[in-house]
């Protein structure tokens, strides 16, 4: 089971760009292009857990759109060109969950979309790559159905890898968000914390080093 | 108050703080100096009378005479020495014992004149609505009596008078003159920066809208170029990956030539008239357009009379090629175009007209301005750049012309190029 996620964005080049990433970051997409099919799409899509709508769309706009999106209690995320506050402010007091300005960095985009569905219950409970799964409640890993031991900070990093499957991310990415802003070892530790992740999981191929970026997880 | 009227009522008050001491003190040195030329004349009269008086007069015969024949002695004396407007005092009882004046002497001890001995010194007296101007001699033979010389000069005040209001009406008419042409000459500046103002606004929204137009293509490029670089993609979305970067780029590179082509105009010394046939011009356009017209099973049509006009080729044909892009944008397989060039009522004409899509009539106002696109979504699908209508009115412009639109929803739009 994969979170769903509406893409309601006019521009096709972007529309495409957001739904290739969500996908190989492990959500389902379905994209439409403006107000009217957005609202025909939320009749059909009832098990969507989140949209990712922009403002300026022909037909309906994106805050028009808001009161539709409440009815059927689904989560929205602004992503527009406004820059300006007053846009912003609107935006979060009908009711969005969050508001991103383009252009904007796919992996914040990213971030946001976890951290919204965290927060409203919709994250999956369940994270699985290959023969593992992830227990999120229970903070256990099994595989092939045995529970594997791991290291906090090892849970930390394989949890955030199968949260951006398919996604590059760089060794001071991993640090920052695993160990935290504040740490002051140096990025060998995720080398080291990497290496015990591919003994322990037997996942040698799955986690790849990236020359000159760092590591991604690939399914 | 604004600035520009507070300036204004500031360098009048100024004008008028000049204009009135000046005035003032020009009217009192030529009072002045009237009224020295006067006093030295009659000064002159009286000096002489005195010397005369003193040379006849002789004072042994005086002593013999009687009361009777001193005063009538002292009486022929002064009416052969003084003339008219002189008076002899009596210095003790300080009454007027001869008067030749046309006026009755009173308080003469109190005339106060500045210096007793100097003969030319006066003191100007009003009597109802004359001027008198006063002067005053002792005489050493007879001892003891003075000449006293009374003249009017009531004319030197009206003229001075009259010289006032002159100097009033000159400086009033000055100060009007003034005042007007400060009024005029502040409120064209004051007009100049508003303009200047306006401009300067468009050019930000200009430039806003730019800065808009060039993100959405950069974001595209960016993002699919990063997602490349991070992302395990298949083949088939590398390759869709790559054709949205070369499209965005072509976009980029689209509209950043109009831009140019755009800051060429303003800077006019590029533009070179020259007479050409509007047949000639039809031809060439057509010829480049067929390509596009047949590639989107559109019909291109010409109709032309023949006249010709004084144009720059180059932009010309960059408006009408541009007005047939939009109609062919605008159009669908199967419609037509209609491109004619003719002469109604002393006006050239060059009128493109097709069966498109139309323009709404709310839009019709603003599809002039830059960036400014009716369908966004079609528009930039067709690779618009929302500059090509704001290129042609700038051209009309250049060629003193304008340029009319109308259309119909559904039926089609018409465009003119009016010279």
């Amino acid at each position: 089971m994969k979170n769903k996620i509406l893409v309601i964005e006019d521009d096709r080049a972007i529309s495409e760009l957001l739904c290739m990433n969500l996908e190989a970051a492990g959500y389902e997409t379905v994209a439409a292009y403006d107000g009217e099919e957005a609202q025909r799409l939320l009749l059909w899509q009832e098990d969507a857990d989140l949209a990712v709508v922009d403002i300026m769309l022909p037909g309906k706009d994106g805050f028009a759109l808001m009161e539709d999106f409440k009815k059927k209690e689904l989560p929205v995320l602004y992503l527009t060109a406004k820059d300006d506050v007053a846009s912003k402010v609107k935006g979060l007091k009908l009711g969005a969950e969050d508001y991103m300005v383009k252009p904007f960095e796919m992996l914040e985009l990213l971030v946001r979309i976890e951290k919204v569905l965290e927060r409203t219950g919709r994250a999956k409970k369940v994270l699985t790559v290959r023969n593992i799964l992830v227990d999120m409640q229970s903070h256990q890993v099994y595989k092939d159905g045995l529970p594997v031991s791991l290291k906090p900070m090892e849970y930390d990093l394989f949890v955030l890898l199968l949260q951006n499957k398919n996604i590059a991310l760089g060794r001071e990415e991993l640090l920052k968000r695993v160990w935290g802003e504040d740490y002051l070892g140096e990025s060998r530790t995720v080398d080291v914390h990497i290496g015990q992740l591919r003994k322990k999981l037997e996942l040698y191929d799955e986690i790849r080093t990236i020359p000159k970026l760092g590591y991604r997880l690939e399914e | 108050m604004k600035l520009w009227k507070r300036t204004v009522l500031l360098m009048l008050v100024t004008l008028l703080c000049a204009l009135i001491p000046v005035g003032t003190l020009s009217l009192y040195i030529t009072g002045k100096r009237s009224l020295n030329n006067a006093a030295e004349t009659y000064g002159r009269q009286l000096e002489n009378g005195k010397i005369l008086l003193e040379q006849f007069w002789d004072n042994s015969k005086y002593e013999q005479m009687s009361e009777t024949g001193k005063k009538a002695y002292m009486g022929f004396q002064f009416q052969r020495c003084c003339g008219s407007g002189m008076a002899l005092i009596d210095k003790k009882s300080s009454t007027a014992i001869e008067n030749l004046t046309d006026y009755k002497v009173v308080g003469i001890e109190n005339l106060g004149l500045k210096n007793e001995k100097d003969p030319y010194a006066y003191k100007i007296q009003k009597l109802g609505k004359k001027y008198l101007l006063l002067q005053k001699v002792a005489l050493s033979k007879p001892e003891g009596y003075e000449v006293l010389s009374v003249r009017e000069v009531t004319g030197l005040f009206t003229e001075l008078r009259q010289t006032a209001v002159w100097f009033a009406g000159i400086y009033l008419a000055v100060f009007l003159m003034a005042g007007l042409f400060i009024y005029m000459m502040m409120k064209r500046t004051v007009e100049q920066m508003e303009k200047l103002q306006e401009v300067a606004e468009k050019q930000e929204l200009l430039m806003g809208a730019l800065s808009h137009e060039m993100r959405t293509p950069l974001t595209s490029i960016i993002g699919y170029s990063d997602t490349l670089r991070h992302v395990k993609l298949k083949d088939e979305q590398k390759d869709r990956a790559l054709e949205h970067i070369n499209r965005e780029g072509k976009r980029l590179e689209a509209l950043s030539g109009k831009m140019l082509q755009m800051l060429g105009l303003y800077q006019n010394h590029a533009i070179q008239m020259e007479m050409t046939m509007a047949g000639d011009l039809l031809n060439h356009v057509i010829d480049m357009e067929k390509e596009q017209a047949e590639k989107k099973a559109v019909h291109l049509k010409m109709e032309c009379e023949a006249f010709s006009m004084k144009m720059d080729p180059a932009l010309m044909e960059s408006l009408l090629i541009n007005l047939i892009d939009n109609a062919l944008k605008a159009t669908d397989a199967g419609g037509s175009i209609w491109v004619k060039a003719y002469e109604k009522a002393g006006k050239k004409i060059f009128e493109v007209s097709d069966t498109g899509m139309g323009i709404p009539e709310e839009e019709l106002g603003k599809i002039t301005d830059a960036f400014y696109m009716v369908d966004k979504s079609r528009s930039r699908k067709e690779g618009g750049s929302g500059l090509g209508l704001a290129l042609c009115v700038k051209v009309a412009e250049i060629h003193g012309g304008c340029l009319k639109i109308e259309s119909r929803q559904r039926e089609g739009t018409t465009v003119r190029a009016i010279f």
